[in-house]
């Protein structure tokens, strides 16, 4: 499985992008991450979730793509929304992701 | 607010006060505040006293209340607003983002009021509501549509690690999202490409007018740099952006370059931040710094008044670069006179930025008073 990360916007319109492959993670970061996707029914997620009234608040770009061995071909979905409008499952996979992706940029 | 616009604008059509105290008294709700407005906005250009003053009657326009802050702290959850920690007239708390978001949003309260004679964010005395200490690790802050957040950069990492400070530690950020609040009750400029570069720039020429004024610094003076000390040490960098010169506020081996264009030339037609809103706003940014490095004196005197009167008056949900060029361009000419130096720094302004202004004079000698009669019409007639 492999994700696409994407954060903008905010006050400081600073771009945060970072692709994982779960595979490569830590192993309970790549268990939380999965778990995570599973609860939030991501396949099952509108394209674009509006983010309605506010300002300064962070834009997400997620896409997750993955063959499973019960997947006939490779599935790929993209999701963009604001920060507000996530659902509550939504937001810990984000702030999950925040995290790793804050690492891999240090590095 | 819903002014009339366009060419039939009451700052082009001004009514014999005593037909519009008449309709304030005996109109519609509609109409009555279309009558205030006017004269607000009439006595404001005469430099008279308040239309409230004038016309007793009105009294209940002038709201009672006046700066009425709350500050919350949502203990690093994201449930909003959290539990009040600081209301109007208590003393310092002692935790600096508390007393900063208090200090900070009274500070542009005070611009608003006593320079641009503006009664709160909704210009009817709304209370200002402020939350500190927002989620976790949260490098950011927001106005949500109903109030002011803000986090505390990255507080969960260890000391050395961390490159943003608190939010609330620079006044302009604070002056920046209430402004947002200004501009949705007014212009409410859609947050997407350029009318959202012009929403964002507006928050940042109000933040930046409000730390001027408190540093009492005329343009010369002044960084013009937004969010100056949200960096820590570790990152190579003076601020967020800068207004003088876009594009090279900070640049970092973590964060990169500053992506702000300071020229049409350098627009970025990006599919992520809403379009660019935090980026492509470098440019009539610079716009404005431009206009009033050429007034000279403090900023908020008249180049803050003209971007002001064009927010309020003119600017319209979805004003590009041009429009705002325009609108300015022709605020310039009825505040200051076709032609005025005024007027000749807006033009500059613009054209240093790579957009030529379009417009008729913007002379308040020669009202529209075809679209005058149209709007007596539709107003004393209450159709829609
Ligand atoms: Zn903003």
């Amino acid at each position: 499985m492999q994700i696409d990360f994407e954060r903008s916007g905010g006050f400081m319109g600073l771009r945060i992008a970072a692709s994982f492959v779960l595979d490569e993670l830590d192993e309970a970061d790549a268990e939380e991450v999965r778990s995570l996707i599973n609860a939030s029914n991501f396949f099952s997620l509108p394209a674009r979730i509006e983010s309605g009234q506010g300002m300064d608040q962070f834009q997400y770009r997620l896409t997750v793509s993955r063959q499973e061995a019960f997947d006939p071909e490779p599935v790929s979905h993209t999701v963009t929304m604001g920060e507000a409008s996530a659902p509550p499952e939504m937001q810990m996979l984000l702030r999950k992701l925040t995290v790793l992706a804050r690492g891999q940029q240090s590095r | 607010m819903a002014y009339p616009t366009g060419p039939e604008h009451p700052l082009q059509c001004i009514l014999p006060p005593h037909m519009l105290q008449n309709i304030a008294e005996h109109g519609t709700a509609e109409q009555r505040r279309w009558a205030v407005a006017t004269l607000a906005t009439s006595e404001q250009f005469r430099g008279q006293r308040t239309a409230s003053a004038q016309f007793p009657s009105l009294a209940f326009r002038a709201v009672a209340v006046g700066k009425q802050r709350t500050i919350f702290n949502a203990d690093n959850q994201t449930n909003l607003p959290g539990r009040t920690v600081r209301s109007e007239g208590d003393d310092p708390t002692g935790d600096a983002a508390v007393d900063e978001a208090y200090d900070y949003s009274g500070a542009t309260y005070d611009l608003y009021k006593e320079v641009y004679e503006r009664n709160s964010i909704d210009n009817q005395g709304l209370p200002l509501r402020s939350t500190v200490h927002y989620g976790q690790g949260y490098d950011n802050a927001f106005w949500n549509g109903q109030q002011m957040v803000y986090g505390d950069g990255d507080e969960d990492l260890p000391a050395d690690d961390r490159l943003f400070n608190r939010f609330t530690l620079s006044i302009d950020i604070v002056g920046h999202e209430l402004t947002h609040g200004v501009t949705q009750y007014e212009a409410k400029l859609v947050y997407y490409e350029q009318s959202g570069a012009m929403n964002e720039s507006m928050s940042d020429v109000f933040g930046s007018l409000v730390k001027q004024r408190q540093l009492n610094q005329t343009a010369a003076d002044a960084d013009w740099i937004i969010g100056q000390g949200l960096f820590t040490s570790k990152v190579n960098g003076v601020g967020i952006r800068s207004m003088k010169a876009p594009g090279t506020a900070y640049d970092d081996p973590v964060l990169g370059k500053d992506p702000q264009p300071a020229h049409m030339n350098d627009y970025k037609n990006i599919d992520y931040d809403n379009g660019g809103v935090h980026i492509n706003s470098g440019i009539p940014n610079h716009a404005f710094y431009v206009v009033a490095r050429e007034l000279g004196g403090f900023a908020w005197e008249k180049a803050g008044r003209i971007w002001y009167v064009a927010l309020r008056d003119k600017l319209q949900a979805k004003s590009n670069f041009q429009d705002s060029a325009n609108l300015t361009f022709l605020v310039a000419g009825q505040l200051y006179g076709a032609g005025s130096i005024e007027q000749q720094a807006v033009r500059t302004g613009w054209s240093e930025v790579g957009i030529t202004v379009s417009s008729g004079n913007g002379s308040t000698e020669t009202p529209d008073l075809e679209g005058c009669r149209e709007l007596l019409i539709r107003v004393l007639g209450g159709s829609r």
